[in-house]
């Protein structure tokens, strides 16, 4: 079995002053994900190591730590290939509630200032209830279909948020995760947001803040990148501004004659 | 410390049962105070989020609301509650408009721009919708934008201790805060049990790792009634990983509705010796049995698994279709799209838990119950693709019911002294020198569980398992922890130990007293099935500290048991 020395940074933030990290020595199998290593960590030499998991087959995104400086999910990375020495931090641009976990509400604020659930076209609730008998019918050679974001699904794991620098810099910028979930549904014909939404995002903390450095499509577990999504939404937005600015000159217009 | 809220409704768990039953009774009432609570994150924790290849309902004009229900009565050999089966197969079309239409979430389309419906297994129509073969996260990520949409409380990383409980009736629960250790002793009017149980005591099994049993264990100790305990269902095809956390996470049942083979260690496709015309496509319960019964006999692989073969099928599909599954599978150095994967059947649902009526009354006063919590809609197996239909359809019925019955009725004080004795039985892990770690515990209950209460059983074995469980529960009482009250993983383990031992004990004694064998319970001392005798359900209640076990026919209310 492969020997990995692991260097886990600890934190219980109010009891210590500063992070500091324990080094482990351990054997671990050929298929061992970083996961493991902290699950065989917790029942030998640091039983009270605090990390995150939940469904551990990479499709809750709770588990998201850096692995030698990179964000990565610790479920779904072979820690093998990454040794002998593997440092384990947790995410950045995100406070720390103890060792590796981190508090994500940051990022779930920004991801909330994007109106990030769908709102439907009627209000079933009030309305006919129309809009809860029919399943919207979207063929694929259509041009609301291609118009749709068809990425792998996001997780919410908060890796692209941890290795953007412009939310470094500007804890205000919305982030990547938050844009990309705009997106989806800026292109998603059942929605009825599209303009609001739109605002949100070509506002000060929205999509222009992005440099395009492309942290955020490095890292997503899942594959997708942000980084496109929001040149997408660059895109819409002028747009968008720019029809809205011709209809008010179009206003102005009408109102002098 | 302990804090103290008051709330309107208490919903215990947020899978999408949880957030289900929030949402519909926000909708109905957005001036009651509802308190979610999550032993995880939002939308992230249990198994919904888990769900790969579906949803069955009924959708297309040729399929019918009467085959889905004719499908999961024999897929349940007849024990299912028909009315709570019923209520599944009748509601689903209209949740699942409801998801996509005011929720969100968006299912895979046919080209042609229709809800695409793929095949599962032991289904008579094609009817399981999905996204991709990562369905669960569509689901719960669209579920959890619409929570944040509203003023409902979200405790995250908290967790329920006990249902406090007073004069026979359910008044609130318990909570320990995980990240700051400390409690929440919440009264509410009425709580709503939403946990997502979880077969987590075996060897091998699925599910979240949240999911320790935790309700169907504090159900049993407030005293509720349980049923179908016996009933645990292991699915045919989890991974089989060495010296990884990964082994027994699934692969899914679309693979072999697809059309994947599965093969003994011999090369041989043995699924013909145990249903010759199904094969594959058998029922959960068959396929893993055969799949057990196969390594038992010798003829696994080397790890101990069978082979599961999706490469026939073209490389092209599979990696199309099953891009998640794939992806699981090449970390490992397999690629499903062109070679054999290792698998074993693994732990995966618990078609028991807390008996309760249409809208998730249970015989406890205040106490409701929803998704795999609550038992009878499955019977003696469930089928894939009706446990996130069971979660959203009985987590919106729930929410409509408590919105309205808790109109009408008062808040009740707790015991001040029941709140007192689970702090302090807490608390106590926490005290004192080591001498035993939960962490060692786990494995040998998972030993017990899969040896002898596993997928076949035997009276003897079953017997000595009760004795071997309460030797555990002995000893899990006496383990200490190191660490702290902050976020002390080592002492959620030991917290959790207690629900799975709780919970083990109550299937293995149900097993014991089915001298049977039906859906997920095989007994090899009574290795056919009995209608004359056991078309009945087993029930268990508390008898002081003892659970008492009794049993009551089933209700043929709507189709009866044929040929």
């Amino acid at each position: 079995m492969p020997t990995i020395k692991l260097r886990v940074q600890r934190f219980t933030p109010d009891d210590d002053e500063l992070p500091r990290y324990e080094s482990h020595v351990m054997d671990v199998s050929e298929q061992a994900s970083v996961l493991d290593a902290l699950l065989a960590l917790q029942c030998t030499s640091a039983s009270d190591v605090a990390f995150r998991f939940s469904c551990r087959v990479g499709m809750c995104g709770s588990c998201a730590l850096l692995v030698n400086g990179r964000e990565r999910l610790a479920c779904s990375t072979s820690i093998v290939p990454l040794g002998p020495n593997v440092r384990i931090e947790p995410l950045r641009n995100l406070p720390v509630i103890r060792d590796l976990i981190v508090d994500l509400a940051p990022l779930f604020d920004a991801y909330e200032r994007v109106i990030p659930h769908f709102v439907p076209r009627a209000d079933p609730s009030t309305g006919s209830g129309q809009a809860l008998d029919d399943l919207a019918v979207i063929p694929q050679d259509s041009g609301e279909w291609r118009a749709m974001d068809h990425q792998p699904q996001c997780i919410d794991c908060g890796a692209c948020y941890s290795s953007c620098s412009l939310v470094t810099l500007n804890h205000n910028y919305l982030g990547p995760m938050a844009l990309h979930r705009a997106l989806q549904l800026i292109t998603d014909p059942r929605d009825a947001a599209h303009d609001e939404r739109l605002r949100i995002v070509a506002s000060e903390a929205g999509a222009f803040r992005c440099h395009t450095l492309g942290n955020c499509r490095e890292v997503c577990p899942r594959g997708i990148s942000p980084t496109h999504s929001i040149e997408r939404l660059k895109r819409i937005a002028i747009r968008f501004m720019m029809t809205n600015l011709l209809n008010q000159k179009d206003t102005t217009k009408t109102r002098g004659q | 410390m302990t804090d103290h809220l008051t709330t309107d409704i208490l919903i215990l768990g947020t899978g999408g049962a949880g957030l289900m039953c929030a949402l519909h009774a926000w909708w109905r009432d957005p001036t009651l105070d509802i308190t979610l609570v999550s032993k995880g994150l939002l939308g992230k924790s249990g198994c919904t989020r888990m769900v790969q290849g579906g949803y069955n309902v009924v959708l297309d004009p040729s399929d019918s609301i009467e085959a889905h229900f004719e499908d999961t009565i024999r897929g349940g050999a007849f024990i299912n509650d028909q009315e709570l089966a019923w209520t599944l197969v009748a509601d689903a079309p209209r949740i699942v408009r409801e998801l996509e239409n005011k929720i969100g979430c968006l299912f895979d389309r046919a080209p042609d721009g229709r809800i695409h419906q793929k095949a599962f297994a032991a289904q008579t129509f094609d009817r399981t919708i999905h996204r991709g073969d990562l369905t669960g996260i569509e689901i719960m990520a669209r579920l959890r934008d619409q929570i944040l949409h509203t003023r409902i409380r979200v405790f995250e990383e908290t967790r329920a201790l006990e249902l406090l409980t007073r004069d026979g009736r359910v008044v609130g629960a318990l909570l320990l805060d995980i990240r700051r250790g400390e409690y929440i002793a919440v009264k509410a009017r009425a709580v709503v049990l939403a946990t997502g149980a979880g077969p987590l005591m075996y060897r091998l099994a699925a599910c979240a790792q949240e999911k320790t049993s935790d309700g169907v264990a504090m159900a049993f100790r407030a005293g509720a009634h349980l049923m179908d305990m016996e009933m645990v269902q292991f699915h045919p095809t989890g991974l089989l990983v060495p010296g990884s956390r990964l082994s027994g996470a699934l692969l899914e049942e679309g693979l072999r509705g697809a059309g994947a083979r599965l093969f003994n260690g011999q090369g041989e496709r043995y699924m013909a010796r145990y249903d010759s015309e199904r094969l594959e496509r058998s029922t959960r319960d068959r396929v893993s049995r055969a799949g057990y019964m196969e390594i038992a006999a010798g003829r696994g692989t080397k790890n101990g698994g069978v082979w599961l073969d999706a490469a026939h099928l073209g490389a092209k599909f599979v990696e199309e279709n099953f891009a998640g599954m794939r992806e699981r599978c090449l970390r490992l150095g397999v690629d499903l799209a062109r070679e054999p994967v290792e698998v074993s059947p693994t732990a995966h649902f618990n078609m028991g838990g807390v008996r309760i009526n249409r809208d998730g009354f249970t015989n406890l006063v205040g106490l409701f119950a929803a998704g795999e919590d609550a038992a009878g809609v499955h019977g003696a197996n469930r089928l894939g693709g009706n446990g996130v239909a069971e979660s959203t359809v009985f987590g919106a019925r729930v929410g409509e019911a408590v919105s309205q019955w808790v109109r009408g009725v008062d808040h009740v004080d707790a015991n001040a002294q029941q709140i007192q004795e689970v702090r302090h039985d807490s608390d106590h892990f926490l005290s004192g020198d080591i001498v035993s770690s939960p962490f060692d515990l786990r494995p040998e209950l998972g030993d017990v569980m899969w040896e002898r209460v596993g997928i076949v059983r035997d009276g003897a074995g079953l017997q000595r398992a009760i004795e071997e469980l309460q030797v555990l529960q002995d000893r899990a009482t006496r383990v200490r922890v190191k660490g702290g009250r902050k976020f002390n993983l080592a002492w959620q383990q030991a917290l959790d130990m207690r629900n799975l031992l709780c919970a083990s004990e109550l299937i293995a004694r149900s097993s014991l007293l089915r001298t049977e064998s039906r859906g997920a319970h095989y007994r090899s001392d009574y290795p056919h099935m009995d209608d004359a005798n056991w078309l009945k359900n087993v029930y268990l209640g508390r008898d002081g500290d003892t659970p008492q076990l009794w049993t009551a026919d089933v209700q043929l209310t709507r189709m009866r048991v044929s040929e």
